[in-house]
């Protein structure tokens, strides 16, 4: 008892005033697995291990270790991205809580110092399907959501340290009293990324300036209005102060440094009913990011404001039929020194879709979309699909177009930005055949998803007169197949062994007259996968996780000097969990690149070897606390 | 019988072919006399590379300074230069100038105290300068100890740089960097003092010495990308280096365009240049005239051009999307007859003939 005691106590000594939230909500991952309906996605859990765990983990990693997701990573706590099924981070869209995330000026959303517990709820939609969502969801969506608390309340204090000056502390608290629902997180992480790295010399050297704070905190209550209806406010505070070191092969005097202050604020009316389903809102958004070049002394502020309102959702219409809709509008303002003055945008969006119970196995559903951006009209936009289902088989098929309009910043950047640049475009199709199983002591499911994407008017920045311009230059098509095997395994009677291994064949080429023709695009590796492994007791878990991506090109003509190396990382987790009455501590040890592997998301931005750290966790549970 | 002299032939051709011990060793490859090709590399994402071609041969080596110390350059290799003992090839982005022997190519010493080093240029028989873009200075070196001897404040983004023996005087083109400059710098290359500053049009990018011993400096102009309105154009001036006087000024018309690759044929009394880099296509004029030239003489867009001042041909770098390996037309001057073209590096941006 006082050996509990003094661990408490010391753990307490540590956060001061960061607390942590409580038992973790049971998150979900949802991937496109048979998302037929836009608001009715089938999902699919996490294994349990990564559940329990997930404070330890970004949201970028999240995607990296559990979907087909090709992650850019410039560095710990550096500027980081998602890019799927060989398209531009722009084509992939973070809705939150309704609102839309991305950076209206770059086009996407900047997953640095984005820890994975501020989300109760993660849904990820693939292709066709995240097209609901608008422009610049050609190839997925991220959709994250705060789910209430029904009852009690819980606390939660998390401290980690790592190697190279990591340290991350958490506070959080959830509760409900009466009809309200209350959660706040307030997360500060920070690192030294002083982590040895060969230089061009290939000697090693300790990296330089590569230091980074990030802090959030989100702050939500959900208030029932009924036990249809709820209204939810949620605001979330992100500031960030990262060191941008030189790359391996930049002069060590090549320093900047940016400030990343962003805030974004909702209220959302959701009414859940048997024949309507609505979610309607709006939302404000204002984020800066300062930048400053050491050695050229240049500082440059960017930002863009502005709000969004939204209304989506679906109806009865008739025993065997649903209508589905989303109608948006965001209005931006960008202020910018390197931007034309009064440089903003409209944008407006209206979805309709329809869905047939044909039989009691086959669906079919048709969506339409439009969408206007400063007067300007897209095409129409179409969706058509199809699911079967028999057994325990599944097959489902979607096809039809995406678009995507060009930033702010391609459109208005100083100098260079073209106002008449084109929209992207292009043809996606996918048929995603799944099987599940259950058997005795076994469990499992497997998914297969060959996918086609095209696009048109690719937009790249090139060299125009005595400038660099975006030009609407290139054609791709990418083909490939996402497969991935879920099993899990009751050993003893308390033991559990969990597997998730997936695996993304991709093969994105470059068409039409274009000089590279032919040649697979630039940042696209063919092979990406990852798999986990964990096995779980009452008091203790155990995981090996593994990261595979194959090599990438870099040049458009795909020369052999461009050639970004594949890797394997693997990381090690080891917890063990106390619980004393209402407490539950939790001791955690995570090994992470075990092999030390010499790796790099980016060319010459090299990653941390061999890295430990440890976390203390400490929760207190109310015995009625429940979330829905 | 046959079978057995064929054997003994064969015996002795193998033996008279096969090495002696006391042969006479060879240096290393020279890499000359030809073309030394800097290819800049991707920004940021790469490094560059080395390529040597022989003009008798047409043969190209490419990569020749990895192959030979089995370490890379560094991002953005801006120029090359070599002198009888010493190579010197400054990698801007890496702040890196990389000495090696002129004679093998082997790495002999790396200097990395500099920001953004552009060109080198030797300023006499012990000394080397070196211009850098971020901190507007030039660095003078003592050749073999590699020693800091002196450095002066230049302009803004110093690159190119002309050394004129006679007068001991170093001449500094300020291109203006990331802003702009309007000056050329004059240095006494052995007290490392600022002789004067000789005042030009905007943004001075490249210069060529005629036969008369005339300098001429071709000014890009000054782009103002939020009030296009406050553009100035390039222009092509022609100073006199026993006066340090500016004394013929030819101004471009067009002020969107960025005129650059200032080079002069081998008699040295055509010169040639780029009418807007990046973009622009291949002018030519007699060093009498008084006028610009309006027609390309190849219309093809030349990210880097320069003359072979040995052997007169004319060379020019595609660096096509800057994103792929970029391409090498060689002509004849002054027919401008396509003689040879080859694939160098990834946005190939200058050469050094030797």
């Amino acid at each position: 008892m006082k050996k509990h005691i003094f661990t408490t106590t010391l753990i307490l000594q540590g956060f001061i005033c960061f607390g942590q939230s409580s038992l973790l909500p049971e998150v979900v991952v949802t991937a496109s697995k048979a998302h037929f309906s836009a608001i009715e996605p089938i999902e699919y859990t996490w294994d349990s291990l990564a559940a329990r765990h997930k404070d330890q983990f970004s949201l970028a990693e999240i995607l990296r270790l559990y979907l087909p997701a090709h992650v850019r990573l410039y560095g710990p706590g550096l500027i980081s991205t998602i890019r799927v099924r060989g398209q531009s981070s722009e084509h992939f869209k973070v809705v939150w809580n309704g609102l839309s995330l991305n950076n209206a000026a770059l086009g996407l959303f900047d997953f640095s110092g984005v820890p994975a517990l501020l989300f109760d709820h993660l849904q990820m939609y693939h292709g066709n399907l995240a097209g609901f969502y608008g422009s610049g969801s050609g190839s997925g969506a991220l959709v994250l959501n705060d789910l209430p608390v029904k009852k009690g309340f819980s606390v939660n204090a998390l401290q980690a340290a790592g190697s190279f000056g990591y340290r991350q502390r958490i506070a959080s608290l959830e509760s409900s009293a009466g009809r309200w629902s209350l959660k706040v997180v307030n997360q500060l992480q920070y690192a030294d990324n002083n982590y040895p790295f060969k230089n061009l010399s290939n000697q090693l050297q300790p990296l330089a300036n590569g230091g980074y704070i990030h802090h959030n905190v989100t702050a939500g209550a959900i208030y029932r209005l009924s036990d249809k209806s709820a209204v939810n406010i949620s605001s979330w505070f992100q500031n960030s102060a990262i060191s941008i070191p030189p790359s391996r092969v930049e002069s060590r005097f090549n320093t900047s440094r940016q400030w990343n202050r962003n805030q974004r604020s909702v209220i959302n009316y959701t009414f859940t009913g048997t024949k309507l389903r609505l979610a309607a809102g709006g939302g404000a958004i204002a984020e800066q990011i300062v930048y400053h070049h050491d050695l050229l002394g240049l500082k440059d502020t960017s930002e863009v404001n502005g709000w969004q309102f939204f209304a989506r959702g679906a109806f009865s219409a008739g025993k065997r039929s649903n209508v589905t809709y989303n109608a948006e509008h965001h209005r931006y303002q960008a202020p910018s020194a390197n931007r034309l003055p009064e440089v903003g945008t409209h944008i407006s969006l209206l979805n309709a879709g329809y869905e047939y119970q044909l039989t009691d196995a086959l669906q079919l559903s048709a969506t339409l979309r439009n969408e206007w951006q400063d007067g300007r009209a897209s095409p129409l936009i179409a969706r058509l699909a199809g699911r079967y289902s028999v057994a325990n088989w599944s097959i489902q098929a979607t096809g039809g177009n995406h678009f995507r309009w060009p930033t702010l910043n391609e459109r208005y950047w100083v100098p260079g930005g073209n106002p008449n640049i084109l929209p992207e475009s292009g043809y996606t199709a996918d048929v995603m055949i799944s099987y599940a199983s259950k058997k005795h002591r076994t469990e499992g499911k497997i998914f297969l998803t060959p996918f086609v994407q095209s696009l048109e008017n690719q937009i790249i920045w090139q060299p125009q007169g005595s400038l660099w311009s975006p030009v609407n230059l290139r054609k791709t098509l990418a083909g490939g197949a996402e497969t991935r095997v879920e099993g899990s395994v009751q050993l003893f009677s308390n033991t559990l062994a969990h597997l998730i291994v997936a695996y993304t064949y991709c093969r994105n080429v470059i068409q039409g007259s274009d000089a590279a023709a032919g040649k697979l695009a630039i940042y696209t590796p063919q092979h990406i996968g990852n798999a986990h492994l964990g096995v779980k007791t009452q008091v203790w878990h155990a995981g090996v996780q593994m990261v595979y991506q194959s090599s990438q090109h870099t040049l458009s003509d795909n020369h052999p000097s461009g050639i970004l190396p594949g890797f394997t990382v693997l990381n090690l987790l080891v917890s063990r969990f106390v619980s004393l009455q209402k407490f539950t501590l939790r001791l955690s040890g995570e090994v992470r690149n075990l092999a030390n592997t010499e790796y790099a998301y980016i060319p010459h931005r090299p990653m941390p070897g061999r890295e430990f750290r440890f976390t203390l966790n400490l929760q207190f549970t109310n015995p009625k606390y429940t979330k829905s | 019988m046959k079978k057995t002299r064929l054997l003994l032939l064969a015996g002795i051709v193998a033996i008279a072919c096969s090495k002696k011990e006391d042969d006479i060793q060879l240096p290393d490859k020279l890499y000359q006399p030809g073309v030394l090709v800097v290819n800049e590399g991707p920004f940021g994402t790469g490094t560059g590379t080395l390529d040597f071609y022989d003009p008798q041969s047409k043969q190209v080596e490419h990569d020749i300074y990895q192959k030979v110390n089995n370490l890379p350059i560094g991002n953005i290799f801006q120029s090359a230069y070599f002198d009888l003992s010493y190579g010197y090839l400054v990698a801007n982005n890496s702040g890196a100038v990389r000495i090696v022997d002129a004679n093998n190519m082997k790495l002999f010493r790396s200097l990395e105290d500099m920001a953004s080093p552009r060109y080198a240029m030797r300023t006499g028989s012990s000394t080397v300068a070196f211009s850098d873009w971020a901190s507007g200075k030039v660095f003078f070196y003592q050749t073999q100890i590699f020693e800091k001897v002196g450095e002066v404040l230049s302009g803004s983004g110093p690159e190119k740089m002309y050394f004129h023996s006679q007068g001991n005087k170093l001449y500094v083109l300020n291109s203006g960097g990331f802003s702009t400059d309007s000056t050329v710098s004059v240095i006494n290359a052995s007290t490392y003092q600022l002789v004067k500053k000789i005042q030009v049009p905007y943004n001075p990018n490249s210069y060529a010495l005629d036969k008369n011993g005339k300098l001429w400096v071709l000014c890009g102009g000054r782009k103002d990308w939020t009030n296009p309105a406050n553009s100035t154009p390039g222009a092509l001036v022609r100073i006199d280096l026993n006066t340090d006087e500016v004394e013929a000024v030819l101004n471009f018309d067009n002020p969107d365009q960025f005129p650059s690759n200032l080079c002069i044929n081998k008699e040295k009394d055509v010169l040639y240049f780029v009418d807007d880099k990046y973009f622009g296509g291949v002018f030519r004029m007699s060093i009498t005239s008084a006028t610009l030239p309006t027609t390309p003489v190849i219309e093809r867009t030349a990210y880097a051009l320069d003359i072979d001042p040995i052997r007169g041909d004319l060379y020019l770098g595609d660096a096509g999307n800057f994103n792929q390996a970029g391409k090498i037309i060689r002509y004849a001057v002054p027919t401008l007859t396509p003689v040879d073209s080859f694939t160098a590096g990834v946005i190939p941006g200058n050469f050094f003939f030797r």
